[in-house]
């Protein structure tokens, strides 16, 4: 049930939005640069969506808040409406986006200490956070669609931040673009949602598709929903559309962190669990495949990589492809669930890969690490850490959240879907025992930056211990059912004849995840596949002859994947290539087709205009010119009667007056 | 021979004939004023011949005007001629073509 918004709300917006004005307009000339005026902006934020968190936490099960406000309207009264809503969805949300901001914010004083750019980075550091809550907040598809918008520009400053050098500006293009395909999609689904439900607003949307607009067209709501979800898969990285989150490592490592990790790229799952009611069964069968195969085919490239951004970069995109399958086979609940956790261990992965980097003067490839262990313990700890939660290892934060997705995967008849997901986290936790080893463990490869190398300062350290505690499970224990099992509107709206599972119907799935649900082998399993996968990717360097280049997939899998399935040669031979030839197409055909006729229907008028000068001094000019000279030779006739002689003039009158009188004497009468 | 309308009227015609005549033919403004005065009483004749034979008075009234008129008439044409005799030192209206088209 809806309740009233709190009124300082808005201003978990306002502080980072204000705090961006001044870093924009005053930045450079504030002592430090102004980062703490943005980092000032964001612990208001944070301070605030962590009381709005408790406030919310503290409602009955099913309400939330909601406030809604007139915006504009269109002619035909079409009225739009901004809003915020907060739900379980949304505060957790909040709190995973203003927490890790605020430590990424932390972090990046030290990690970019000194950079020519230091204020600008910071100011777009604030402005990725203001659009990131709106779109965190928005009751409404368009000031959603408005924050996604803004995320991805902030996300293309960031990664292209030190464009001077020409790959770090291709890449922040090429996942602008990419990400921009995704768009055209959901914009096409917010079309089909409008012109069926006259609305914008997610619950009126819920309403009309409750109350039967699309009876009689399943097929335009399956095309709305895949729409949606294709704006996801271009945000959140999803085959096929994944290609640009590797390349936007090239940004900043908190960045990385920040943006490509916990928050923006999650953008795509919340908008996939939020708009949840409106999927179709085929539609999710779509979502789920997708996401599985993402699992599956990132981990395999992750195998292949030497650089450790690199290799965590396709970590995420496996472990947002586990999130989209949960939604995917009918559990939003699950895959928001491992959004929050994988927030915390990936966000924490991404900074202790930063202070790897900056120990290493901006070494990242594994051919220089090794051995680090000895010389950055609290990094080497917390990176631990967060590997363990990352493979799923009991006591730990993954362990919960991606066991959930599994066993969702399981109850829900997708069979395929588990072993693929069973598989892909088997890949996960053997990428990262590789990844540690090669960084941490063994000896060192690279002997005189192993020498330089060194622990970073405490503002570095601090936030990656909060993000590891943060990756234990004792926290999140009962985590899922208080914060995602009962959604804003799924009491008013449950929309049953077009989804899977009863979960929206009721709020309550009936029966519990802990309780020995899934194949009575599954945690034994689940947890070995974890446990084993970080021994063996590990244990298989300790011998010491083999190293970052070895080849651990079957000869042909390994070029596939190292190749990244050739997606980017794909698309630069089959669409860039094709749409050069078609503007190569279209030049010629302007330079010879339109301009040739441009030119004739010129030198068409060229002629017209001579003849129709001729035309006109001939022709016009001669009839004008004869009948003056007629009316001339008239006159000069007629004037000749003008005698000036006044007898001539009454002779003139006597006669015709002499004729009329013998006319009528003599004729008439 | 008992005197009737026709005789009346014949003076009347050759009286306006003679005076058109003089009209159309003089050269001599002073002429064609005599001429115009002339068609004038030749009219009077007709109107004073008319009501004798009719026998109501209304068209001696109209005599009575009309020799009125002539008078003023004669008084504005000797000033125009005594205008035109200042400026051309003769009157022969011929000459006096200043209107001709």
């Amino acid at each position: 049930m809806q309740v009233d918004l709190p009124s300082y709300v808005p201003w978990i917006i306002f502080a980072p939005a204000i705090a961006a004005l001044i870093q924009h307009f005053r930045g450079e000339k504030l002592p430090r640069k102004g980062d703490l005026v943005v980092i000032g902006g964001i612990l208001v934020s944070a301070f605030l969506s962590f009381r709005l968190m408790f406030e919310w936490a503290a409602l009955e099960p099913g309400q939330y808040f909601e406030q809604t406000w007139s915006w504009f309207t269109l002619a035909g009264g079409h009225t739009f409406t901004m809003g915020i809503v907060v739900d379980g969805l949304t505060a957790s949300l909040l709190c995973v986006v203003t927490l890790v901001a605020t430590l990424v914010f932390c972090f990046s004083t030290a990690y970019m200490k000194g950079d020519e750019y230091y204020h600008r980075f910071f100011f777009w550091l604030s402005f990725f956070a203001v659009s990131m809550l709106i779109l965190t907040l928005a009751d409404n598809l368009l000031m959603l669609f408005m924050g996604w918008e803004l995320v991805g520009l902030c996300s293309y400053k960031l990664i292209g931040f030190w464009s001077k050098e020409i790959p770090n500006a291709e890449a922040a293009k090429k996942a602008f673009i990419t990400t921009r395909v995704g768009d055209v999609g959901m914009l096409i689904g917010m079309l089909i949602l409008y012109a069926t439900c006259d609305s914008l607003s997610i619950k009126a949307i819920f309403e009309g598709v409750q109350a039967g607009k699309f009876a009689g067209s399943e097929t335009a709501l399956t095309w709305a929903g895949i729409g949606i979800f294709f704006g996801a898969v271009g945000k959140s990285a999803q085959f096929p559309l994944q290609i640009w989150l590797p390349d936007a490592m090239a940004g900043p490592t908190p960045v990385s962190a920040l943006i490509h990790a916990a928050t923006m790229v999650a953008a795509g799952v919340y908008l996939t669990a939020r708009m949840f009611p409106i999927f179709t069964p085929d539609a999710l069968g779509f979502i789920a495949w997708t996401g599985g195969i993402t699992a599956l085919l990132a981990a395999l490239v992750a195998f292949t990589q030497t650089d450790i951004k690199k290799v965590l970069a396709y970590s995420t995109v496996s472990q947002l492809g586990y999130m989209i399958m949960g939604v995917g086979v009918g559990a939003p609940w699950a895959g928001m669930f491992h959004l929050t956790t994988h927030a915390m261990f990936k966000a924490c992965l991404f900074l202790g890969s930063g202070s790897v980097i900056h120990a290493m003067h901006h070494a990242q490839d594994l051919k220089d690490m090794g051995g680090l262990a000895k010389k950055m313990p609290i990094t080497f700890a917390t990176f631990s850490i967060a590997t363990l939660a990352l493979a799923g290892a009991p006591f730990f934060s993954g362990f919960l959240s991606k066991d959930a997705i599994l066993i969702e995967a399981w109850e829900n008849g997708h069979g395929a879907l588990f072993f693929i997901g069973l598989g892909a986290a088997f890949g996960t936790a053997f990428y990262m025992g590789r990844l540690v080893y090669l960084c941490f463990l063994g000896k060192p490869r690279n002997q005189e930056k192993y020498d330089h190398a060194h622990e970073s300062p405490w503002v570095m350290t601090v936030p990656l211990i909060i993000l590891a505690a943060l990756s234990l499970s004792v926290f999140y224990d009962g985590f899922a059912d208080k914060f995602y099992r009962t959604p804003a509107y799924a009491a008013e709206f449950p929309i049953t004849e077009t989804n899977t599972h009863a979960y929206w119907t009721t709020g309550q799935r009936p029966d519990d995840f802990h309780e020995g649900h899934g194949p009575s082998w599954f945690h034994t399993v689940a947890m070995l596949m974890g446990v084993i996968g970080l021994g063996v990717g590990g244990a298989i360097f300790m011998s010491g002859k083999r190293n970052e280049k070895t080849r651990l997939l079957p000869s042909g899998l390994h070029d596939l994947a190292a190749g990244k399935y050739y997606m980017d040669e794909l698309y630069l031979d089959g669409f860039v290539a094709s749409a050069n030839r078609l503007a190569d197409g279209c030049t010629w055909v302007d330079d010879n087709i339109v301009d040739g006729l441009v030119n004739t229907s010129g030198k068409g008028g060229l002629v017209l205009g001579v003849v129709s000068a001729d035309a006109d001094q001939l022709v016009v000019d001669g009839a004008v010119n004869l009948t003056a000279a007629a009316t001339q030779g008239a006159g000069a006739v007629a004037s000749t009667a003008q005698s000036g002689r006044v007898r001539n003039y009454l002779a003139a009158a006597l006669g015709v007056t002499a004729v009329a009188v013998v006319l009528l004497v003599f004729v008439i009468g | 021979m008992s005197i009737g309308p026709y005789h009346y009227l014949g003076l009347a015609a050759a009286l306006f004939a003679i005076g058109v005549i003089g009209v159309v033919t003089r050269r001599n403004a002073i002429g064609v004023l005599i001429g115009v005065e002339l068609m004038l009483n030749a009219a009077n004749i007709n109107l004073v011949a008319f009501s004798r034979f009719s026998g109501g008075l209304d068209a001696q009234i109209f005599a009575i005007f009309v020799i009125v008129i002539a008078a003023a008439e004669a008084a504005v044409a000797l000033a125009i001629i005594l205008q035109l005799f200042e400026k051309r030192s003769d009157v022969d209206v011929d000459r006096a073509r200043t209107l001709r088209g």
